[in-house]
Protein backbone atom coordinates (compact mmCIF):
# COMPACT_ATOMS: atom_id res chain seq x y z
CA UNK A 1 0.00 0.00 0.00
CA UNK A 2 1.51 3.53 -1.31
CA UNK A 3 0.23 6.50 0.76
CA UNK A 4 1.43 9.89 -0.23
CA UNK A 5 0.64 12.92 1.72
CA UNK A 6 0.67 16.83 1.20
CA UNK A 7 3.61 16.10 -1.53
CA UNK A 8 5.03 19.66 -1.94
CA UNK A 9 7.89 20.76 -4.52
CA UNK A 10 9.14 24.35 -5.61
CA UNK A 11 11.63 25.05 -8.24
CA UNK A 12 12.89 28.57 -9.08
CA UNK A 13 10.26 29.85 -10.89
CA UNK A 14 7.85 27.07 -10.64
CA UNK A 15 5.79 24.78 -8.61
CA UNK A 16 6.45 21.77 -9.60
CA UNK A 17 3.58 19.86 -7.09
CA UNK A 18 1.20 21.26 -4.99
CA UNK A 19 -0.18 19.04 -2.07
CA UNK A 20 -0.23 16.38 -3.93
CA UNK A 21 -1.63 13.62 -2.24
CA UNK A 22 -3.04 10.31 -3.42
CA UNK A 23 -3.37 6.45 -2.43
CA UNK A 24 -2.70 3.25 -4.39
CA UNK A 25 -3.43 0.11 -2.87
CA UNK A 26 -1.51 -3.20 -2.98
CA UNK A 27 -1.92 -4.87 -6.28
CA UNK A 28 -3.78 -1.56 -7.49
CA UNK A 29 -3.08 0.42 -9.98
CA UNK A 30 -3.21 4.66 -11.01
CA UNK A 31 -2.46 6.23 -13.43
CA UNK A 32 -0.73 9.88 -13.25
CA UNK A 33 -2.04 12.28 -16.53
CA UNK A 34 -0.88 15.63 -17.57
CA UNK A 35 0.95 16.97 -20.29
CA UNK A 36 5.00 18.25 -19.90
CA UNK A 37 4.71 21.28 -16.74
CA UNK A 38 2.11 19.16 -14.88
CA UNK A 39 4.75 18.28 -12.22
CA UNK A 40 3.88 14.64 -12.82
CA UNK A 41 7.47 13.34 -13.39
CA UNK A 42 8.24 15.12 -10.27
CA UNK A 43 5.78 13.29 -8.25
CA UNK A 44 7.17 9.92 -9.60
CA UNK A 45 10.54 11.40 -9.27
CA UNK A 46 9.89 12.72 -5.42
CA UNK A 47 8.28 8.64 -5.09
CA UNK A 48 11.74 7.02 -5.75
CA UNK A 49 13.45 9.07 -4.00
CA UNK A 50 15.25 11.03 -7.02
CA UNK A 51 13.88 13.87 -5.69
CA UNK A 52 13.83 15.53 -2.26
CA UNK A 53 10.07 17.10 -1.89
CA UNK A 54 10.37 20.52 0.22
CA UNK A 55 7.74 19.08 2.45
CA UNK A 56 5.01 16.14 2.76
CA UNK A 57 5.57 11.80 3.17
CA UNK A 58 5.66 9.43 0.89
CA UNK A 59 4.95 5.97 2.99
CA UNK A 60 4.60 2.34 1.60
CA UNK A 61 3.14 -0.28 3.93
CA UNK A 62 3.08 1.62 6.83
CA UNK A 63 6.28 2.75 6.93
CA UNK A 64 7.77 6.12 6.25
CA UNK A 65 10.01 6.93 3.44
CA UNK A 66 13.12 9.14 4.97
CA UNK A 67 15.96 9.58 1.93
CA UNK A 68 17.80 10.75 5.28
CA UNK A 69 18.38 7.59 6.59
CA UNK A 70 21.12 6.13 5.69
CA UNK A 71 23.19 2.86 4.98
CA UNK A 72 23.17 0.04 2.83
CA UNK A 73 20.50 -1.85 4.38
CA UNK A 74 18.04 1.45 4.45
CA UNK A 75 19.03 1.87 0.73
CA UNK A 76 18.31 -1.73 -0.18
CA UNK A 77 14.71 -1.53 2.01
CA UNK A 78 13.84 1.54 -0.13
CA UNK A 79 14.44 -0.02 -2.92
CA UNK A 80 12.07 -3.36 -2.48
CA UNK A 81 9.74 -0.68 -2.20
CA UNK A 82 9.51 0.99 -5.03
CA UNK A 83 10.94 0.38 -8.10
CA UNK A 84 11.28 2.96 -11.48
CA UNK A 85 11.00 2.04 -15.26
CA UNK A 86 11.92 5.01 -17.10
CA UNK A 87 10.81 5.80 -20.61
CA UNK A 88 14.17 5.44 -22.54
CA UNK A 89 16.20 2.27 -20.81
CA UNK A 90 18.89 3.16 -22.50
CA UNK A 91 20.07 5.70 -20.43
CA UNK A 92 18.87 3.37 -17.67
CA UNK A 93 20.78 0.19 -18.09
CA UNK A 94 24.39 -0.79 -18.75
CA UNK A 95 25.98 -0.94 -21.37
CA UNK A 96 28.59 -3.62 -20.45
CA UNK A 97 26.07 -6.25 -18.94
CA UNK A 98 24.19 -8.48 -21.10
CA UNK A 99 20.39 -8.65 -20.21
CA UNK A 100 21.18 -12.09 -17.73
CA UNK A 101 24.27 -10.05 -16.21
CA UNK A 102 22.46 -7.42 -15.03
CA UNK A 103 19.73 -8.97 -13.65
CA UNK A 104 21.91 -10.95 -11.83
CA UNK A 105 23.72 -8.43 -10.35
CA UNK A 106 20.51 -7.08 -8.79
CA UNK A 107 19.56 -10.54 -7.69
CA UNK A 108 23.19 -10.58 -5.54
CA UNK A 109 22.57 -7.15 -4.15
CA UNK A 110 19.37 -7.81 -2.87
CA UNK A 111 20.46 -11.64 -1.68
CA UNK A 112 18.53 -13.27 -3.48
CA UNK A 113 18.23 -16.84 -5.45
CA UNK A 114 20.38 -15.84 -8.47
CA UNK A 115 18.69 -19.12 -10.82
CA UNK A 116 15.98 -16.73 -11.08
CA UNK A 117 17.20 -14.74 -13.90
CA UNK A 118 15.78 -17.53 -16.36
CA UNK A 119 12.16 -17.27 -14.58
CA UNK A 120 12.00 -13.18 -14.78
CA UNK A 121 13.77 -13.62 -18.51
CA UNK A 122 11.00 -16.03 -19.67
CA UNK A 123 8.24 -13.45 -17.33
CA UNK A 124 9.02 -10.42 -19.69
CA UNK A 125 9.16 -12.85 -22.90
CA UNK A 126 12.88 -12.31 -23.56
CA UNK A 127 14.49 -15.90 -24.79
CA UNK A 128 18.18 -17.33 -24.35
CA UNK A 129 19.09 -15.33 -27.22
CA UNK A 130 18.17 -11.77 -25.89
CA UNK A 131 19.94 -13.15 -22.28
CA UNK A 132 23.37 -12.80 -23.80
CA UNK A 133 22.61 -9.60 -26.12
CA UNK A 134 23.72 -6.18 -24.58
CA UNK A 135 21.40 -3.16 -24.28
CA UNK A 136 22.89 -1.84 -27.74
CA UNK A 137 21.94 -5.37 -28.94
CA UNK A 138 18.58 -5.35 -28.10
CA UNK A 139 15.36 -3.43 -29.54
CA UNK A 140 13.77 -0.85 -28.12
CA UNK A 141 10.65 -2.96 -26.79
CA UNK A 142 13.41 -5.68 -25.53
CA UNK A 143 15.04 -3.01 -23.84
CA UNK A 144 12.02 -2.02 -21.73
CA UNK A 145 11.10 -5.49 -21.23
CA UNK A 146 14.73 -5.65 -20.01
CA UNK A 147 14.20 -2.72 -17.25
CA UNK A 148 10.62 -4.33 -16.23
CA UNK A 149 12.57 -7.44 -15.51
CA UNK A 150 15.01 -5.66 -13.72
CA UNK A 151 12.74 -3.69 -11.19
CA UNK A 152 10.33 -6.38 -10.99
CA UNK A 153 13.52 -9.01 -9.71
CA UNK A 154 13.43 -7.15 -6.44
CA UNK A 155 9.81 -8.09 -5.90
CA UNK A 156 8.87 -4.55 -5.36
CA UNK A 157 5.50 -3.54 -3.52
CA UNK A 158 5.14 -0.72 -5.98
CA UNK A 159 6.48 -0.21 -9.81
CA UNK A 160 6.25 3.75 -11.01
CA UNK A 161 6.51 3.96 -14.85
CA UNK A 162 7.68 7.16 -16.22
CA UNK A 163 5.65 7.23 -19.86
CA UNK A 164 7.50 3.88 -20.31
CA UNK A 165 5.78 3.26 -23.65
CA UNK A 166 5.62 6.65 -25.18
CA UNK A 167 8.78 6.17 -27.44
CA UNK A 168 7.64 2.73 -28.87
CA UNK A 169 6.06 1.98 -32.07
CA UNK A 170 2.33 1.27 -31.74
CA UNK A 171 2.47 -2.37 -32.29
CA UNK A 172 5.44 -2.82 -29.88
CA UNK A 173 3.67 -0.51 -27.40
CA UNK A 174 0.76 -3.10 -27.24
CA UNK A 175 2.84 -5.85 -26.24
CA UNK A 176 4.34 -4.46 -23.52
CA UNK A 177 0.98 -3.01 -22.33
CA UNK A 178 -0.16 -6.63 -22.30
CA UNK A 179 2.95 -7.72 -19.94
CA UNK A 180 2.26 -4.69 -17.54
CA UNK A 181 -1.23 -6.03 -17.10
CA UNK A 182 -0.46 -9.59 -17.21
CA UNK A 183 2.55 -8.85 -14.61
CA UNK A 184 0.26 -7.32 -12.21
CA UNK A 185 -2.22 -10.39 -12.22
CA UNK A 186 1.00 -12.96 -11.47
CA UNK A 187 2.81 -10.63 -8.67
CA UNK A 188 0.50 -8.44 -7.31
CA UNK A 189 2.99 -5.52 -7.64
CA UNK A 190 0.90 -1.97 -7.46
CA UNK A 191 1.36 0.29 -10.79
CA UNK A 192 1.86 3.75 -10.81
CA UNK A 193 1.60 4.70 -14.58
CA UNK A 194 2.54 8.30 -15.18
CA UNK A 195 1.57 8.91 -18.86
CA UNK A 196 0.13 11.79 -21.04
CA UNK A 197 -1.72 8.95 -22.90
CA UNK A 198 -5.16 9.17 -21.49
CA UNK A 199 -6.23 6.25 -23.86
CA UNK A 200 -2.92 4.54 -22.54
CA UNK A 201 -4.17 4.75 -18.68
CA UNK A 202 -7.82 4.31 -19.64
CA UNK A 203 -6.61 0.47 -20.86
CA UNK A 204 -4.03 -0.46 -17.68
CA UNK A 205 -5.36 1.63 -14.69
CA UNK A 206 -8.49 0.96 -12.17
CA UNK A 207 -7.57 4.87 -10.83
CA UNK A 208 -6.25 7.89 -12.20
CA UNK A 209 -5.19 11.38 -10.88
CA UNK A 210 -5.09 14.41 -13.50
CA UNK A 211 -2.56 16.63 -12.94
CA UNK A 212 -2.04 20.72 -13.90
CA UNK A 213 0.55 23.05 -13.32
CA UNK A 214 1.66 20.82 -9.87
CA UNK A 215 -2.04 20.46 -8.59
CA UNK A 216 -4.38 17.58 -8.41
CA UNK A 217 -7.75 18.89 -10.67
CA UNK A 218 -9.49 15.94 -10.60
CA UNK A 219 -9.04 11.88 -9.38
CA UNK A 220 -11.41 8.97 -9.46
CA UNK A 221 -11.78 5.41 -10.99
CA UNK A 222 -11.03 6.22 -14.60
CA UNK A 223 -14.03 5.21 -16.47
CA UNK A 224 -15.72 7.82 -14.41
CA UNK A 225 -13.04 10.68 -14.48
CA UNK A 226 -13.14 10.11 -18.66
CA UNK A 227 -17.06 9.67 -18.88
CA UNK A 228 -17.98 12.49 -16.22
CA UNK A 229 -15.24 15.28 -16.32
CA UNK A 230 -15.96 17.88 -14.19
CA UNK A 231 -12.88 19.77 -14.20
CA UNK A 232 -12.63 22.07 -16.86
CA UNK A 233 -8.62 21.05 -17.70
CA UNK A 234 -10.14 17.32 -17.87
CA UNK A 235 -12.80 18.14 -20.42
CA UNK A 236 -9.86 20.25 -22.37
CA UNK A 237 -7.48 16.86 -22.29
CA UNK A 238 -10.26 14.49 -23.50
CA UNK A 239 -11.45 16.74 -26.05
CA UNK A 240 -7.72 16.85 -27.35
CA UNK A 241 -7.86 12.85 -28.04
CA UNK A 242 -8.34 12.55 -31.98
CA UNK A 243 -11.14 9.79 -33.13
CA UNK A 244 -12.98 9.53 -35.61
CA UNK A 245 -15.15 13.22 -36.30
CA UNK A 246 -13.09 15.13 -34.68
CA UNK A 247 -12.46 18.56 -35.04
CA UNK A 248 -9.86 20.32 -33.42
CA UNK A 249 -11.32 23.55 -33.50
CA UNK A 250 -13.54 22.17 -30.82
CA UNK A 251 -9.84 22.49 -28.43
CA UNK A 252 -9.11 25.94 -29.16
CA UNK A 253 -12.86 26.88 -27.52
CA UNK A 254 -12.36 23.95 -24.71
CA UNK A 255 -9.22 25.99 -23.70
CA UNK A 256 -10.70 29.41 -23.56
CA UNK A 257 -13.38 28.09 -21.83
CA UNK A 258 -10.38 26.73 -19.32
CA UNK A 259 -8.67 29.92 -19.41
CA UNK A 260 -12.46 32.10 -18.36
CA UNK A 261 -12.77 29.42 -15.58
CA UNK A 262 -9.46 30.41 -14.15
CA UNK A 263 -9.90 33.82 -13.62
CA UNK A 264 -12.92 33.51 -10.98
CA UNK B 1 -2.60 16.51 -59.52
CA UNK B 2 -0.09 18.50 -57.21
CA UNK B 3 1.77 15.75 -56.26
CA UNK B 4 2.42 12.28 -57.73
CA UNK B 5 4.49 9.30 -56.93
CA UNK B 6 4.65 6.65 -59.14
CA UNK B 7 6.00 3.57 -58.83
CA UNK B 8 8.69 4.68 -56.29
CA UNK B 9 11.64 2.44 -55.66
CA UNK B 10 14.31 3.07 -53.55
CA UNK B 11 17.25 1.18 -52.43
CA UNK B 12 20.59 2.30 -50.41
CA UNK B 13 22.44 -0.80 -49.52
CA UNK B 14 19.95 -2.29 -47.61
CA UNK B 15 18.47 -6.37 -47.62
CA UNK B 16 15.39 -5.25 -48.92
CA UNK B 17 14.61 -1.61 -50.68
CA UNK B 18 13.56 1.38 -48.45
CA UNK B 19 10.70 1.91 -50.41
CA UNK B 20 9.04 -0.09 -53.35
CA UNK B 21 6.43 0.81 -55.80
CA UNK B 22 5.07 3.56 -54.08
CA UNK B 23 2.13 5.00 -55.46
CA UNK B 24 0.56 8.32 -53.90
CA UNK B 25 -1.32 11.53 -54.89
CA UNK B 26 -1.95 14.69 -53.07
CA UNK B 27 -4.71 17.01 -54.88
CA UNK B 28 -4.69 20.78 -54.29
CA UNK B 29 -6.90 21.46 -51.11
CA UNK B 30 -6.46 18.11 -49.93
CA UNK B 31 -4.61 16.15 -46.75
CA UNK B 32 -3.55 13.17 -47.30
CA UNK B 33 -2.24 10.91 -44.46
CA UNK B 34 0.81 8.81 -44.41
CA UNK B 35 0.77 6.18 -41.40
CA UNK B 36 3.91 3.66 -40.48
CA UNK B 37 5.73 2.68 -37.99
CA UNK B 38 9.47 3.02 -37.35
CA UNK B 39 11.49 2.75 -40.12
CA UNK B 40 8.29 2.12 -42.38
CA UNK B 41 9.37 4.75 -44.93
CA UNK B 42 7.37 7.59 -44.27
CA UNK B 43 9.71 9.58 -44.05
CA UNK B 44 12.01 8.81 -46.85
CA UNK B 45 8.93 9.46 -49.07
CA UNK B 46 8.77 13.02 -47.92
CA UNK B 47 11.84 13.72 -48.09
CA UNK B 48 12.30 12.38 -51.72
CA UNK B 49 10.02 14.94 -52.76
CA UNK B 50 12.47 17.33 -52.30
CA UNK B 51 14.87 15.15 -53.74
CA UNK B 52 16.84 15.06 -50.32
CA UNK B 53 17.36 10.89 -50.81
CA UNK B 54 20.27 8.90 -48.93
CA UNK B 55 23.60 8.48 -49.87
CA UNK B 56 24.40 5.99 -52.65
CA UNK B 57 20.27 5.55 -53.42
CA UNK B 58 19.36 3.85 -56.41
CA UNK B 59 16.20 5.54 -57.12
CA UNK B 60 13.60 4.21 -59.85
CA UNK B 61 10.23 5.50 -60.67
CA UNK B 62 9.04 9.09 -61.16
CA UNK B 63 8.13 12.05 -58.12
CA UNK B 64 5.76 14.57 -60.14
CA UNK B 65 5.15 18.08 -58.46
CA UNK B 66 3.11 20.03 -60.64
CA UNK B 67 3.73 17.69 -63.31
CA UNK B 68 7.71 18.38 -63.27
CA UNK B 69 9.61 15.43 -62.29
CA UNK B 70 11.89 16.11 -59.08
CA UNK B 71 13.91 13.29 -59.51
CA UNK B 72 15.28 14.84 -62.77
CA UNK B 73 14.97 18.04 -62.89
CA UNK B 74 18.05 20.43 -63.29
CA UNK B 75 19.85 22.08 -60.15
CA UNK B 76 18.21 25.38 -60.57
CA UNK B 77 14.74 24.31 -61.34
CA UNK B 78 15.32 22.12 -58.02
CA UNK B 79 16.23 25.07 -55.77
CA UNK B 80 13.22 27.11 -57.06
CA UNK B 81 10.95 24.17 -56.12
CA UNK B 82 13.00 23.91 -52.37
CA UNK B 83 12.41 27.69 -52.10
CA UNK B 84 9.04 28.04 -52.81
CA UNK B 85 6.68 25.57 -54.16
CA UNK B 86 7.15 22.92 -51.30
CA UNK B 87 7.75 23.53 -47.65
CA UNK B 88 8.45 21.25 -45.19
CA UNK B 89 7.81 20.87 -41.35
CA UNK B 90 9.79 18.84 -39.24
CA UNK B 91 9.04 16.96 -35.80
CA UNK B 92 11.29 19.04 -33.31
CA UNK B 93 11.11 22.91 -34.05
CA UNK B 94 14.31 23.47 -32.20
CA UNK B 95 16.46 21.53 -34.52
CA UNK B 96 14.82 23.83 -37.43
CA UNK B 97 15.80 27.08 -35.47
CA UNK B 98 19.43 28.80 -35.00
CA UNK B 99 18.95 29.25 -31.16
CA UNK B 100 21.73 32.24 -31.84
CA UNK B 101 19.06 34.04 -34.26
CA UNK B 102 15.78 36.07 -34.02
CA UNK B 103 12.59 34.83 -34.66
CA UNK B 104 12.57 37.43 -37.27
CA UNK B 105 16.23 36.66 -38.94
CA UNK B 106 14.39 33.30 -39.25
CA UNK B 107 11.53 34.45 -40.89
CA UNK B 108 12.87 37.02 -43.12
CA UNK B 109 16.46 34.88 -44.49
CA UNK B 110 15.01 32.92 -47.34
CA UNK B 111 12.24 35.93 -48.52
CA UNK B 112 15.68 38.21 -48.80
CA UNK B 113 18.17 35.93 -49.61
CA UNK B 114 16.44 33.80 -52.09
CA UNK B 115 13.36 35.64 -53.25
CA UNK B 116 15.02 38.68 -53.13
CA UNK B 117 12.64 40.56 -51.52
CA UNK B 118 13.42 43.77 -49.67
CA UNK B 119 14.56 44.09 -45.79
CA UNK B 120 11.52 45.89 -45.14
CA UNK B 121 8.93 44.12 -46.98
CA UNK B 122 10.33 40.87 -45.74
CA UNK B 123 9.59 42.21 -42.14
CA UNK B 124 6.34 43.49 -42.14
CA UNK B 125 5.31 40.25 -44.46
CA UNK B 126 7.31 38.23 -41.24
CA UNK B 127 4.90 39.99 -38.96
CA UNK B 128 1.49 39.35 -40.82
CA UNK B 129 2.68 35.47 -41.30
CA UNK B 130 2.97 35.11 -37.18
CA UNK B 131 -0.48 37.15 -37.08
CA UNK B 132 -1.95 34.62 -39.54
CA UNK B 133 -0.53 31.48 -37.69
CA UNK B 134 -2.55 33.10 -34.26
CA UNK B 135 0.53 34.50 -32.37
CA UNK B 136 -0.29 37.72 -30.28
CA UNK B 137 2.22 40.41 -30.66
CA UNK B 138 3.93 39.68 -33.60
CA UNK B 139 6.67 42.85 -33.36
CA UNK B 140 7.82 41.65 -30.15
CA UNK B 141 8.19 38.15 -31.28
CA UNK B 142 10.25 39.00 -34.12
CA UNK B 143 12.34 40.62 -31.79
CA UNK B 144 12.80 36.81 -29.72
CA UNK B 145 15.02 34.55 -29.62
CA UNK B 146 13.44 30.59 -30.02
CA UNK B 147 14.49 29.74 -26.00
CA UNK B 148 11.96 32.23 -25.28
CA UNK B 149 9.31 30.64 -27.06
CA UNK B 150 7.61 27.12 -25.92
CA UNK B 151 7.49 24.10 -28.11
CA UNK B 152 4.01 25.00 -29.31
CA UNK B 153 4.74 28.64 -30.04
CA UNK B 154 7.67 27.60 -32.13
CA UNK B 155 5.79 25.06 -34.03
CA UNK B 156 3.65 28.14 -35.29
CA UNK B 157 6.86 30.24 -35.97
CA UNK B 158 8.25 26.83 -38.23
CA UNK B 159 4.73 27.16 -39.75
CA UNK B 160 5.01 30.83 -40.25
CA UNK B 161 7.76 29.77 -41.93
CA UNK B 162 6.30 27.02 -44.48
CA UNK B 163 4.04 29.34 -45.55
CA UNK B 164 6.52 32.47 -46.29
CA UNK B 165 7.25 31.46 -49.85
CA UNK B 166 3.24 30.57 -51.12
CA UNK B 167 3.84 26.81 -51.57
CA UNK B 168 1.65 24.62 -52.97
CA UNK B 169 2.50 21.89 -51.36
CA UNK B 170 3.13 21.43 -47.25
CA UNK B 171 4.90 18.52 -45.91
CA UNK B 172 4.44 17.43 -42.46
CA UNK B 173 6.44 14.87 -41.42
CA UNK B 174 5.42 14.44 -37.38
CA UNK B 175 5.09 18.18 -37.22
CA UNK B 176 2.81 17.90 -34.25
CA UNK B 177 4.22 14.57 -32.58
CA UNK B 178 6.38 16.12 -30.17
CA UNK B 179 3.70 18.13 -28.72
CA UNK B 180 1.87 17.84 -26.05
CA UNK B 181 -1.69 16.46 -26.38
CA UNK B 182 -3.60 19.65 -26.41
CA UNK B 183 -0.93 22.06 -27.98
CA UNK B 184 -1.30 19.10 -30.80
CA UNK B 185 -4.94 19.49 -31.31
CA UNK B 186 -4.73 23.49 -31.17
CA UNK B 187 -1.79 23.29 -33.74
CA UNK B 188 -3.53 21.03 -36.08
CA UNK B 189 -6.47 23.62 -36.04
CA UNK B 190 -4.38 25.85 -37.25
CA UNK B 191 -2.90 23.51 -39.93
CA UNK B 192 -6.67 22.96 -41.09
CA UNK B 193 -6.87 26.28 -40.88
CA UNK B 194 -4.38 27.89 -42.98
CA UNK B 195 -4.52 24.91 -45.02
CA UNK B 196 -8.31 25.45 -46.60
CA UNK B 197 -7.42 29.16 -46.58
CA UNK B 198 -5.16 28.68 -49.17
CA UNK B 199 -6.24 25.68 -50.95
CA UNK B 200 -2.70 24.03 -50.35
CA UNK B 201 -2.60 20.62 -50.49
CA UNK B 202 -0.49 18.66 -47.59
CA UNK B 203 1.10 15.07 -47.01
CA UNK B 204 0.90 14.39 -43.66
CA UNK B 205 3.06 12.13 -41.86
CA UNK B 206 2.22 10.21 -38.58
CA UNK B 207 2.66 7.29 -36.69
CA UNK B 208 -1.23 7.79 -35.32
CA UNK B 209 -3.64 5.93 -37.10
CA UNK B 210 -6.11 7.61 -34.89
CA UNK B 211 -4.91 10.93 -35.75
CA UNK B 212 -4.37 10.48 -39.40
CA UNK B 213 -7.58 9.13 -39.55
CA UNK B 214 -9.42 12.11 -37.69
CA UNK B 215 -7.38 14.71 -39.67
CA UNK B 216 -7.20 13.55 -43.17
CA UNK B 217 -9.62 12.91 -45.93
CA UNK B 218 -7.30 9.98 -47.17
CA UNK B 219 -4.76 7.88 -45.89
CA UNK B 220 -1.94 5.58 -47.07
CA UNK B 221 -0.70 2.85 -44.46
CA UNK B 222 3.27 1.84 -45.08
CA UNK B 223 4.80 -1.48 -43.92
CA UNK B 224 8.32 -1.97 -44.75
CA UNK B 225 8.12 0.11 -47.65
CA UNK B 226 5.21 -1.00 -48.85
CA UNK B 227 1.92 1.01 -49.19
CA UNK B 228 -0.20 -1.72 -47.65
CA UNK B 229 -3.95 0.11 -47.66
CA UNK B 230 -5.18 3.68 -49.55
CA UNK B 231 -8.42 4.53 -48.40
CA UNK B 232 -10.20 7.27 -47.43
CA UNK B 233 -9.66 8.21 -43.86
CA UNK B 234 -13.18 7.43 -42.23
CA UNK B 235 -13.41 3.94 -44.32
CA UNK B 236 -10.28 3.09 -43.52
CA UNK B 237 -10.98 3.82 -40.03
CA UNK B 238 -14.41 2.11 -40.06
CA UNK B 239 -13.50 -0.65 -42.36
CA UNK B 240 -9.83 -1.65 -42.73
CA UNK B 241 -9.52 -4.08 -45.09
CA UNK B 242 -5.44 -5.11 -45.15
CA UNK B 243 -4.69 -7.45 -41.79
CA UNK B 244 -1.87 -4.84 -40.78
CA UNK B 245 -4.26 -1.84 -40.70
CA UNK B 246 -6.93 -3.57 -38.65
CA UNK B 247 -3.67 -5.08 -36.69
CA UNK B 248 -2.84 -1.66 -35.63
CA UNK B 249 -6.53 -0.43 -34.98
CA UNK B 250 -6.45 -3.56 -32.56
CA UNK B 251 -3.32 -2.97 -30.83
CA UNK B 252 -3.93 0.90 -30.25
CA UNK B 253 -6.18 1.74 -27.04
CA UNK B 254 -8.82 3.96 -27.15
CA UNK B 255 -10.91 6.20 -24.97
CA UNK B 256 -14.09 4.31 -24.55
CA UNK B 257 -14.48 1.09 -23.16
CA UNK B 258 -11.59 -0.99 -22.75
CA UNK B 259 -11.50 -3.66 -25.08
CA UNK B 260 -8.67 -6.06 -25.12
CA UNK B 261 -5.50 -5.42 -27.23
CA UNK B 262 -4.66 -7.91 -29.61
CA UNK B 263 -1.03 -6.73 -30.13
CA UNK B 264 0.86 -7.83 -33.41
CA UNK B 265 3.30 -10.36 -32.54
CA UNK B 266 7.01 -9.58 -33.66
CA UNK B 267 8.44 -6.47 -34.34
CA UNK B 268 8.33 -3.82 -37.44
CA UNK B 269 11.00 -5.29 -40.06
CA UNK B 270 14.49 -3.75 -40.19
CA UNK B 271 16.24 -2.38 -43.47
CA UNK B 272 18.21 -6.11 -42.95
CA UNK B 273 15.12 -7.95 -43.20
CA UNK B 274 15.13 -10.04 -46.57
CA UNK B 275 11.03 -9.69 -47.56
CA UNK B 276 10.33 -11.74 -50.60
CA UNK B 277 7.11 -11.93 -50.18
CA UNK B 278 4.37 -9.86 -48.34
CA UNK B 279 6.16 -8.20 -45.85
CA UNK B 280 3.97 -8.50 -43.72
CA UNK B 281 3.23 -12.01 -44.03
CA UNK B 282 6.06 -13.24 -40.85
CA UNK B 283 3.33 -11.01 -38.31
CA UNK B 284 0.03 -11.70 -40.02
CA UNK B 285 -2.52 -13.81 -38.28
CA UNK B 286 -4.33 -14.70 -41.63
CA UNK B 287 -0.70 -16.01 -43.48
CA UNK B 288 -1.11 -18.44 -45.60
CA UNK B 289 2.21 -20.45 -47.35
CA UNK B 290 1.56 -18.76 -50.16
CA UNK B 291 1.62 -15.13 -48.66
CA UNK B 292 5.93 -15.95 -48.19
CA UNK B 293 6.38 -15.61 -51.62
CA UNK B 294 3.34 -13.40 -53.17
CA UNK B 295 4.64 -9.98 -54.27
CA UNK B 296 2.18 -7.30 -53.02
CA UNK B 297 0.15 -5.28 -55.57
CA UNK B 298 -2.69 -3.35 -55.14
CA UNK B 299 -5.78 -4.77 -55.10
CA UNK B 300 -9.40 -2.56 -55.28
CA UNK B 301 -11.42 -2.41 -52.46
CA UNK B 302 -14.18 -0.18 -51.84
CA UNK B 303 -12.84 3.50 -52.09
CA UNK B 304 -9.42 2.40 -52.73
CA UNK B 305 -6.49 -0.65 -52.60
CA UNK B 306 -5.44 -2.84 -50.46
CA UNK B 307 -2.28 -4.93 -51.25
CA UNK B 308 -3.01 -8.51 -49.50
CA UNK B 309 -3.31 -11.67 -51.06
CA UNK B 310 -6.46 -12.90 -49.31
CA UNK B 311 -8.79 -9.86 -49.73
CA UNK B 312 -11.42 -11.44 -51.09
CA UNK B 313 -11.55 -14.44 -48.44
CA UNK B 314 -10.91 -11.22 -46.22
CA UNK B 315 -13.93 -10.13 -47.59
CA UNK B 316 -16.03 -12.49 -46.28
CA UNK B 317 -14.36 -13.66 -43.39
CA UNK B 318 -13.17 -10.72 -42.06
CA UNK B 319 -13.14 -10.83 -38.44
CA UNK B 320 -14.84 -7.82 -36.36
CA UNK B 321 -12.21 -4.88 -35.54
Amino acid sequence: MLSVHNLCKAFPGTVAADAVSFELPSGGSLGLVGESGSGKTTVARMLVGLVRPDSGTVTVDGRVRDPRERGRAARLRRAREIQMVFQDPYVSLDPRLTAAECLRAVLRLHSKDRSRVPVLLDQVGLGTREAGARPHQLSGGQRQRLAIARALAVEPSVLVLDEAVAALDVSIQAQILELLAQVRRDSGVALLFVSHDLAVIRHLCEETLVLHRGRVVESGPVAKVLAEPEHPYTRLLLGSVPRPGWDPAEVVRLRREMEASEVF
Amino acid sequence: MLLSVEDLTLEAGGRRPILRDVALQVRRGEIVGLVGESGSGKSTIARAVLRLLPQGARVSGRVLVGGEDVLTMDDARLRALRASDVSMIYQDPRSSLNPVRRIGDFLTERMILTLGRPAAEARSRAAELLAAVGMRDPERRLRQYPHELSGGMLQRVVIAAALAADPALILADEATSALDVTTQAETLALLRTVQAERGLGMLFITHDLHLASAFCDRVHVLYAGTVVESRPAADLFADPRHPYTAGLLGCTPELGDPRPLRPIPGRPPSLDDLLPGCPFSPRCPHAEAECETWAPRPVAVEGGVAACRLIPVAVQERSPV
